[in-house]
């Protein structure tokens, strides 16, 4: 119930909605079913859009199947039917929430670190299972990371170095097909990892500057106090290249489903929450942990 | 190729309709969205599909059976494809630099960056050519300062300052700011649309 990349729900249509749901239900239940009920803690928005994206270019949708989960365990809720882009993004999902804990494990300190540690401890096992499946992207990801904590460790005060690590590691997530959708998606995905790595950075500014720790957006600009008006526009600028980037790769794509729904999330959705982050505004409008408009 | 499915209309739809979604489209694939982007090439490819599509409806529509001469109003791609033009230079790192230029020109960006760290010194020119590799990558902070200070180093420059403003206007996208649509501010608005003018005016003028 996380994550930065999310439809502006007043603009969608109530078919487009529910399909919304039910792919982050379905998303959910794959990952139940491939990793156990632990990952689906970790699911979030994003990984939602991902399964759209990667499924877009199939012609039919299948009709939802009814299922209860642990959060509705009265009602069935409709689930979108696992098929190869939900099973990609449930693996893919399992890869990247593991090794946020891994960077988190290596960032931070005191009590959050233990839970860090106990977290990739649990989530060892899944973690292993889903790298056997998708070992290449696993590789890329291991070493993206370990690009970007060199990086933080040299205190790097470019953005654009530190989110390329950040954005490669998204990147990752799209499978080597060696076809022109493949170039299309990795460009799609490395920005929109540029953007979010860049985003969390101006959303974390105040806490980092706190606790002295490594934020790209604050070295970048020498902030001293937590205030992002003078910075908000160079900031907005490179925020909407990445942006215009991700739009002009989507246009290239061959659409078969949801044509809509992906058109609001990138279009509407994304520079929304850009907005309400720049602006300060973004946790009094849902923010992390919340549902948010959904 | 099914001419009709291409540009998203039927048999049916009339003339000035195909026309419109002709335009529509072209609009949005228009090599000049892509320039330093990675994906051009295949822009410029549906940019020719929906010419030939265009070309086979009318054609066809004409009574024509051959698809030869057809109306001159065409968006053509292929000119354009965001290249580098070529430039005489002189001085130390004069050879240098058309290597980093043609890098550029054929996607080698590792390249084009690897020539650019053996340069020796680093005048306006060095910054402008290091801020296209950045653009290229999408390192889209970088190269808005190496074209900045390229600006700053050689004011009078309009390839260095044309650059930069195509930065700063978010490349295009057929005039597509995702950030106007979020945000009510006509103030930026008004400054890109300025910029769009001052633009128009420094081409024409040089």
């Amino acid at each position: 119930m996380f994550g930065f990349i999310r439809p502006v729900k007043p603009e969608l249509r109530v078919k487009e909605a529910d399909r919304f749901q039910q792919v982050y239900c379905g998303l959910c239940h794959a990952i139940r079913a491939r990793y156990g009920r632990f990952y689906t803690l970790f699911l979030s928005y994003d990984m939602t859009f991902f399964a759209l994206v990667m499924g877009c270019g199939e012609e039919q949708t299948a009709p939802p199947c009814r299922k209860r989960c642990d959060a509705h365990p009265v009602t069935r809720r409709a689930c979108a039917v696992p098929d190869e882009a939900l099973e990609l993004a449930a693996d893919v999902s399992v890869l990247l929430t593991y090794h946020k804990f891994r960077d988190s494990l290596a960032d931070e300190k005191g009590p959050k670190r233990a839970l860090a540690w106990l977290l990739c401890h649990l989530g060892r096992r899944g973690y292993e299972r889903a790298r056997a499946r998708l070992p290449e992207a696993d590789r890329e990801m291991v070493q993206s990371l370990a690009d970007l904590q060199q990086l933080e460790r040299e205190k790097c005060d470019s953005m654009d170095r530190a989110a390329d690590a950040s954005a490669r590691l998204t990147a990752a997530a799209v499978p080597h097909t060696g076809d022109a959708r493949e170039r299309v998606l990795r460009q799609m995905f490395y920005h929109v990892g540029r953007w979010i790595y860049l985003l969390d950075a101006a959303q974390d500014v105040a806490e980092d500057l706190e606790q002295d720790n490594y934020n790209p957006v604050a070295l970048r600009y020498g902030l001293r106090t937590p205030d992002l008006t003078e910075i908000r526009q160079p900031l907005e600028r490179t925020l909407e290249r990445s942006l215009a980037d991700i739009c002009m790769a989507y246009d290239l794509l061959d659409i078969g489903r949801d044509a809509d729904l992906i058109r609001n999330i990138i279009f509407l959705g994304m520079p929304l929450v850009t907005k309400q982050v720049l602006d300060g505004t973004y946790q009094t409008n849902g923010g992390w942990g919340k549902h948010g408009s959904l | 190729m099914d001419p009709y499915k291409v540009l998203g209309v039927t048999p049916q739809t009339s003339d000035d309709d195909v026309k419109r979604a002709y335009r529509e489209l072209a609009r949005k694939y228009h090599p000049d969205n892509y320039i330093n982007n990675p994906l051009a090439d295949l822009a410029e490819a549906r940019m020719k599909e929906i010419n030939e599509a265009y070309d086979m409806i009318m054609n066809e529509r004409a009574g024509k059976t051959s698809s030869g001469a057809s109306g001159g109003q065409q968006y053509s791609g292929g000119q354009y494809s965001g290249s580098q033009q070529q430039r005489a230079y002189s001085g130390a790192n004069a050879s240098l630099y058309s290597q980093v230029r043609q890098a550029i020109n054929q996607g080698n960006l590792g390249m084009a960056e690897a020539l650019l760290q053996r340069a020796s010194g680093r005048d306006a020119e060095w910054f402008y050519l290091m801020g296209t590799v950045y653009y290229r990558k999408g390192w889209y902070d970088e190269a808005a300062r190496a074209y900045t200070q390229a600006c700053q180093m050689d004011p009078s420059n309009m390839e260095y300052r044309t650059a930069l403003n195509n930065l700063n206007m978010s490349g295009g996208y057929g005039g597509y700011r995702p950030m106007q649509e979020a945000s009510l501010c006509d103030f930026c608005v008004q400054l890109a649309v300025c910029n769009c003018c001052l633009n128009a005016c420094c081409n024409a003028g040089c």
